[in-house]
């Protein structure tokens, strides 16, 4: 080793022992309060702030349930196959899916063509923003809608009441109220054809030409009584008739302004497959 | 005066008070469904006590035939008991309408010397009606038969239509490298074989008679036409022209065959008289013409022909006036028609997109075409009951080639237990 360097050595463990113990410099102690308190300022806004997340996170009203609620309807889906239709030179296939919903839980307004319509000369004011009869229909079907608020919606639609009848009404009522009950009863044909079985042992001819007329009561609740068949001439067709009418009840109630026909009785044409 | 208006006062009053009102709706249609029947257990009458296992057999075999109908829903005997008289007056019609009973039939087995009695009732349970009442002697060897004859009168009584379960089936068999002609009842059973010696005997085709049944044999080393008594017997040559000589139907009147012959070369469609004489060739064209089927007037003729570049269903006038014209336009390879007796549609074999051959319905009204098997197997050659209710067709769904009863949507179908491998049934006529 170099006697320089040892002798360097040395004179550097002198000087630190004449120091004595380590001393920051006389400046450096107010910039480590200073980081010391914006570390605890940093540390609180930081809290303060994942707090606040937190609490709005469980405090903000959810877009979706999480629990089940039972009361709500199931709602029903199928997968379908999304593609082409089917080639029609290529030969037909069964159905290997179940059929479509039955028809009669959505089934469009039909107008009654016996109601008088509104003449051409005298063309019924219907403001856009007035409720139209599927819309009051769709109101009545759902299960919180009260007669009160059919009323109200049928009331803010013709601007009258509707027992009063219209200028250009019958005497029966007024056209919405035509509109309203062969909507009614198309739904109620709709149900009793979606509970319709045919007999197979009907032969062809009865097929084509059997016609039976069944007549109803349908009380406020839609139960369905008094059933009276005019007869086909076959008792397996009758029977499948009155079958189809007592699987059918209860039918969707009347609205107010069909509860009367109903009550009082109406008549439906079956045919083993077509009354025309 | 005073006494009538007090008679129709009365009448009146004991009216009940129905439900009247306006046409508000048209229900039309509706899912066809099998008519609810209780068949109950055959009791055991006069003369024929310990005769319990020909009674089993009876109902047996008439639960069998009108289930296999498609039309009728058998209610299972768990499911009711049958404790009530057979006469209208004693049935407890409440008691089968709570099991859902639309229907009822009873059956009473006597015995009388070598003839058993036997005596059925049949009731619309609906509208408390007897609807059939009848008293049927068989031989007491033939209780099978006796089952037929009830589930054809039970069919009636409840259809309006005569039932089929008397009439027969021909099929051709497999038997130790030869193919046979046979004929069985439509449940499979009671089969025989028609043809003996020959090698290959094929295409079986009822007369319209029942007496005889046309078919092709190889006997004489080509393919010729031959004609048999239904109940065997030597077979007569029908056609025995050079080429082929296949397919032979006899016209519902019974007074002519149409036939495919290659005499000239190529497969085409002829009318001959029943001894065999040309009487028409009907078809003249490059393609290959083959299968007919009469309609049931017997003024036009269903075939098959490849005129179009694939099999397809073509129709001619019987007297050969006019161009023959297409029938099917779906699918690339349609083949072995068959018409109905209605006259409202042709049954046929079509190879779909999958390459699987299955049975469908052309309506000839509307040019629709509707499937009845899917999905099991290869189904093939189709041919109708009498009464145009049903089809029978051979099937790959068991991996052997079996026979199927079916309705004429496909819902109900019901394979033959009949043993071996079987092709080109035919359904005959109702007895005579």
């Amino acid at each position: 080793m170099p006697p320089g360097r040892a002798a360097d050595g040395a004179s550097l463990s002198a000087r630190a022992i004449a120091l004595g113990p380590l001393t920051l410099p006389p400046m450096a102690a107010p910039r480590v309060d200073l980081q010391a308190r914006l570390l605890k300022v940093a540390l609180i806004v930081s809290v303060g702030l994942h707090l606040g997340l937190f609490a709005g996170w469980m405090l903000w009203p959810s877009s979706t349930k999480t629990a089940v609620d039972l009361d709500e309807a199931v709602i029903k889906t199928r997968l379908v196959k999304l593609g082409k239709p089917r080639d029609e030179k290529l030969l037909p296939r069964l159905p290997t899916s179940p059929p479509p919903a039955a028809a009669d839980k959505k089934a469009p307004p039909v107008i009654d063509p016996a109601k008088p319509q509104t003449p051409d000369t005298k063309p019924t004011p219907q403001l856009p923003d007035k409720p139209s009869a599927a819309e009051i229909l769709e109101k009545f079907k759902t299960d919180s809608a009260k007669p009160r608020d059919i009323n109200d919606l049928i009331k803010d639609r013709i601007g009258e009441a509707t027992d009063e009848g219209r200028e250009d009404g019958d005497s029966e009522g007024t056209a919405l109220d035509g509109e309203i009950n062969a909507s009614y009863f198309a739904r109620v044909t709709a149900r009793i054809q979606k509970n319709m079985e045919v007999s197979s042992v009907l032969s062809d001819d009865q097929r084509i030409r059997l016609k039976a007329v069944l007549c109803m009561k349908i009380d406020d609740v839609g139960v369905i009584s008094d059933l009276n068949v005019q007869s086909s001439g076959s008792s397996v067709f009758d029977s499948d008739v009155l079958s189809a009418a007592r699987r059918a009840s209860p039918a969707p109630a009347p609205p107010p302004t069909a509860r009367q026909q109903a009550g009082s009785g109406v008549c439906f044409n079956f045919c083993p497959t077509s009354c025309r | 005066m005073v006494r009538f208006a007090l008679a129709c006062a009365l009448l009146l009053s004991c009216m009940p008070a129905f439900a009247q009102g306006p046409v508000v709706g048209d229900v039309e249609g509706g899912e066809f469904r099998p008519f609810p029947l209780a068949v109950a257990a055959t009791r055991l009458g006069e003369g024929a006590v310990g005769k319990n296992a020909q009674a089993d057999q009876l109902a047996g075999v008439i639960k069998n035939d009108l289930e296999m109908s498609g039309a009728f829903q058998l209610l299972d005997k768990k499911g009711f008991i049958d404790s009530d008289g057979l006469d209208a007056a004693e049935v407890r019609f409440d008691d089968w309408r709570n099991v859902s009973a639309q229907g009822l039939v009873k059956t009473r087995l006597g015995l009388q010397g070598a003839d058993f009695v036997i005596d059925v009732y049949a009731y619309d349970v609906a509208a408390q009606k007897q609807v059939l009442k009848k008293q049927i002697k068989v031989p007491a060897t033939d209780i099978r038969g006796a089952g037929h004859q009830i589930a054809d009168e039970v069919f009636r009584a409840f259809t309006g239509e005569p039932g089929v379960f008397r009439t027969k089936l021909a099929v051709v068999k497999k038997v130790q490298g030869e193919k046979h002609v046979f004929i069985m009842d439509i449940d499979g059973e009671n089969v025989r074989q028609l043809t003996k010696g020959g090698g290959l005997n094929l295409l079986p085709s009822w007369a319209p008679d029942g007496r005889s049944v046309l078919f092709t044999s190889y006997r004489y080393e080509n393919p010729d036409l031959f004609e048999i008594g239904s109940n065997g017997g030597e077979p007569k040559a029908i056609s025995r022209r050079s080429g082929l000589n296949t397919g032979g139907r006899v016209s519902p009147d019974g007074g002519r065959i149409a036939v495919t012959l290659s005499q000239d070369g190529n497969s085409e469609l002829y009318i001959l008289g029943r001894n065999g004489d040309v009487q028409k060739r009907l078809t003249n064209q490059w393609g290959i013409d083959t299968s007919p089927s009469w309609s049931p007037d017997g003024s036009q003729i269903a075939f098959v022909s490849s005129r179009s570049g694939h099999p397809d269903l073509f129709v001619v006038d019987s007297a050969g006036a006019g161009a023959p014209k297409r029938l099917t336009f779906k699918g690339n390879y349609n083949q072995t028609p068959a018409w109905s007796p209605r006259g409202t549609h042709i049954a046929f074999t079509a190879r779909d997109e999958r390459n699987v051959f299955d049975i469908f319905l052309l309506n000839l009204k509307t040019n629709e075409v509707t499937r009845v098997t899917q999905g099991m197997g290869n189904n093939e050659e189709p041919s109708f009951s009498p009464n145009g209710r049903l089809l029978v067709f051979t099937t790959s769904r068991n991996k052997v080639r079996q026979l199927v009863i079916s309705n004429l949507d496909g819902t109900k179908q019901t394979v033959l237990p009949s043993l071996g491998d079987h092709t080109s049934p035919s359904w005959g006529p109702f007895p005579r």
